[in-house]
């Protein structure tokens, strides 16, 4: 049994009215234990409607989503389903339910029931995980825009899920803000073992993945692991871009320089072309 | 006429314990036809400086002059000043309020007192010059829009007072790669139609290296220098020193630079670097050879 | 306004500061109900004393304490001028008069009373709530109420809507700059034209907010029920709220304190007389 499974979703928004529009179409995917998914695709190609399934915000109009072979339809699982799929959101300022940074992360903790001890340690724990242990008892407005959303991953973490779903969380960060935050996604990924599902429009951020999904339209239209950047046309014609490392290495090839398929990394290419 | 901007300074909350120096003795001049940006990090006083051009913040010390307008005295003519500088902020999709897309755009020119049968052309034309067909956007209402075409049309509704300089604010914040790319594309034909002078705030140094022929960077209230692109991100001492990141291209080329070939350290465009890779390789094979 | 979220919190690390919240609220509705019986000048006295000490004691400068009564100065103005003109005394007592305006001495009293009765009923609070956060207070008050729950009354559910508010006002405060700032720079103006105009031109202001404040509350419930939050059931808290010796103290001091008031009320035990050498002394 894989951890969560989608089996031929679909989804649509204002269903019933004449402006439904149907945002995921026969959506399948399996994710194992452990990986790091990328899901890529541009503004408005069903991938955050994929995070608000992933653990029951909202429910697919047909097919089924399984999380650890729970379903998300099941009223009763939906509880196990959220200590167990957790979601960061776009907008750190729309996720902190309180003025106190302490006090906000302990919330998912409170949720489920823990006694008290054991709720402070886990904010500890996870404000180590995302390198703020100094803010406990600082208010959030005062942080930059990476902090803030470090603190909401932490919120995330402090129930301890196993799998962590980050919907397009890096999107309205400046370039610093994403490092912060892609810094701490990769450390979970390596040092707590978790289950990581990215959301984003940045291709730059999924060269760290082992696999990556490529949304347009609602649909997946490519899956696999780097060779997809290969498919230069294809990934802009759905208006993505590919690592910019790539497309340098792709404009030389096509200038008669003898460049390797697969370069994607700076080192490499500068490895290649320095020899 | 230019942008001068002498001895600024700029203190929020005086004489509170929140005291603090946004802007410390600003000297800045912007010419006719500069596309200028102004980078720095959270905090360093960009939004500040920049909100002073159409005196949406008064002057506490120092002068400006904007398109000869002195923006010191008490009294200003508001409505001259700001259909002279159109200033769309962060996420301006979000100021969108009328029900239809063409009242909203209407919205500008009809607070500056433009005649009637002016505003209908200006409105047209403005929702053009965004990309967006007039006769099909018109009576839609601007809130089901996707999100792109809102931030177009929160574009437009500047546009339209038909501003000589444009002052934007991290235009393409939260969009995809072609949104991005679409909406610089579009700033450029703006600025070669409508408004001569563009600023442009950005944390994104490809965009800011890509588009701008002078970068001002702030840091701590502090205008420490200003460049053109390529000068700038050669300098790696005062990048580092002001904690500035390099554009992906100009990190390569330094890359490269670094281990020996024979590539400008300061390139910021990818055609360039990749003519330059080119050029120095075949340098090299031919000596080899 | 941006600092709705802190309230007028005075920080500072005084006993009064580290109370039980719940305590300070339960401490500070006793002090309430107690002015109420307070009759004499002596009684007056005696409380001004009393919270001035405790003033003194938080450490908040007296200063920050009496600013707050600017907000009822008026409302202390208006009740006195009230009482000295329509108050009808005993024909002996006028002091007086002139046209249709008679002024009594009893008059005098009444409204000097008055006066400080609500200033004293003020200044309860006002130490309140520099002392203690509005979080601690909602918390507080969410612990204090939890019985009623039993009676279906949905105590958590108010005081989650209550602490969000306070979380989300700073967030909106700021936005509704922007986008103040962002029809200004449209031409926009807020500031001319009669009363009508200006709230048709807050318009452009209102709609984008009413908007984005839907589009946050929204998110925020996604994001809420991401962290499997299902309302009062199950829920536990990190923060223990527990009654220490300094708790303890305080609730007998007050207890004293009201108790000497009702000792000065009643007349118990025909205490009367120090009353009276305590009223000379001043």
């Amino acid at each position: 049994m894989s951890l969560i499974e989608f089996e031929h979703v679909n989804y649509s928004y204002n269903a019933g009215t004449e402006s439904e529009t149907l945002a995921v179409k026969d959506f399948s995917l399996t994710i194992e234990e452990g990986e790091f998914i990328a899901l890529v695709g541009h503004n408005g190609s069903g991938k955050s409607t994929v995070a608000k399934l992933v653990n029951g915000l909202i429910l697919p109009s047909n097919g089924t989503v399984k999380v650890d072979g729970m379903r998300t339809d099941d009223k009763d699982k939906l509880f196990d389903i959220r200590k167990t799929v957790g979601v960061v959101f776009q907008n750190p300022d729309n996720q902190m339910i309180a003025t106190i940074i302490e006090d906000d992360i302990a919330f998912g903790p409170e949720n489920i029931g823990l006694p008290p001890k054991e709720i402070s340690e886990r904010v500890d724990w996870a404000l180590e995980c995302v390198g703020m242990s100094g803010h406990r008892k600082g208010t959030p407005f005062r942080l930059s825009g990476g902090q803030k959303q470090r603190i909401a991953i932490a919120g995330v973490l402090a129930i301890k899920p196993r799998v962590i779903v980050l919907d397009e969380s890096t999107a309205m960060l400046d370039p610093v803000g994403r490092d912060e935050v892609m810094k701490v996604v990769k450390r979970l990924r390596d040092e707590e073992k978790m289950t990581v599902i990215m959301i984003t429009h940045f291709m730059e951020e999924t060269l760290d993945a082992d696999r990556i999904v490529v949304m347009n339209d609602g649909c997946i239209v490519l899956q696999g692991g780097k060779e997809i950047f290969e498919r230069e046309t294809e990934l802009e014609t759905i208006g993505l871009d590919v690592p910019p490392i790539k497309r340098i290495a792709n404009k030389l090839r096509a200038k008669g320089v003898n460049v390797a398929d697969g370069v994607l990394d700076a080192e490499t290419l500068a490895g290649e072309l320095c020899r | 006429m230019p942008i001068i901007i002498k001895d600024l300074n700029y203190v929020y909350s005086p004489k509170s314990p929140y005291e603090k120096q946004a802007l410390k003795n600003i000297n800045l001049t912007i010419e006719d036809g500069d596309y200028f940006g102004i980078i720095g990090h959270t905090g360093s006083g960009k939004s500040t400086l920049i909100s002073h051009l159409n005196a949406l913040t008064r002057i506490q010390s120092g002068s400006i002059t904007v398109d000869g307008i002195d923006l010191k005295p008490k009294k200003l003519d508001y409505k001259k000043l700001r259909s002279t500088v159109g200033m769309v902020f962060q996420y301006p999709e979000y100021q969108l309020f009328d029900e239809t897309v063409e009242k909203d755009v209407a919205f500008g020119p009809k607070n500056i007192k433009v005649p009637e049968d002016e505003i209908k052309e200006r409105v047209k034309q403005a929702i053009e010059m965004v990309g967006l067909n007039y006769e099909k956007f018109k009576d839609r209402s601007p809130f089901e829009l996707s999100g792109g075409q809102k931030r177009r049309v929160a574009l437009a509704g500047v546009l339209a007072m038909r501003p000589k300089i444009l002052v934007l604010d991290e235009p393409t914040a939260g969009l995809d790669p072609r949104g991005k790319r679409e909406i610089l594309e579009l700033i450029d034909s703006v600025k070669s139609r409508l408004c001569h002078t563009v600023i442009m705030i950005s944390h994104n140094m490809d965009e800011i290296a890509r588009s701008c022929n002078k970068i001002g960077v702030m840091s701590d209230g502090e205008l420490k220098c200003v460049l053109p692109p390529k000068e700038l991100f050669s300098r790696r001492d005062l990048l580092r020193e002001l904690n500035i990141k390099m554009p992906i291209i100009t990190e390569f080329a330094n890359m490269l630079a670094d281990r020996g070939l024979d590539v400008d350290r300061g390139i910021v465009s990818e055609d360039e670097l990749v003519d330059a890779i080119v050029k120095a390789k075949s340098a090299v094979g031919g000596t080899q050879e | 306004m941006k600092d709705v979220s802190i309230g007028q919190y005075y920080p500072a690390n005084s006993v009064i500061h580290r109370l039980d919240p719940r305590l300070k609220l339960v401490l500070c509705i006793m002090y309430i109900v107690m002015i109420f019986f307070i009759q004499t000048f002596t009684g007056y006295a005696l409380t001004a004393v009393f919270i001035l000490a405790l003033v003194f004691i938080s450490r908040v400068p007296l200063l920050k304490v009496l600013r707050s009564l600017k907000a009822i100065i008026f409302l202390v103005l208006f009740t006195v001028i009230l009482t000295v003109l329509f108050f009808r005394g005993n024909p002996e007592d006028l002091l007086w008069s002139a046209w249709i305006i008679r002024i009594y001495k009893a008059a005098l009293i009444n409204a000097g009373k008055m006066a400080l009765r609500i200033i004293l009923l003020v200044l309860g609070p006002t130490v309140l709530t520099l002392t203690t956060t509005p979080v601690e207070l909602t918390d507080a008050l969410e612990r204090l109420l939890k019985p009623l729950s039993y009676i279906k009354i949905p105590v958590h559910e108010l005081a989650i809507i209550m602490s969000i508010a306070l979380r989300l006002i700073p967030t909106l405060v700021e936005e509704t700059d922007k986008i103040i700032s962002a029809q200004k720079a449209r031409g926009a103006d807020f500031e001319s034209g009669n009363l009508f105009k200006r709230a048709k031109a807050m318009l452009p202001v209102l709609i984008p907010l009413f908007v984005s404040s839907f589009r946050r509350a929204d998110e925020l419930a996604y994001a809420m029920d991401s962290r499997c939050y299902r309302g009062a059931k199950g829920r536990t808290r990190m923060k223990i709220m527990r009654l220490t010796f300094k708790d303890f103290a305080a609730f007998l001091v007050m207890a004293a304190f009201f108790f000497c008031i009702l000792l000065l009320r009643y007349n118990w035990f025909n205490i009367g007389f120090i009353a009276e050498i305590i009223a000379r002394g001043f």
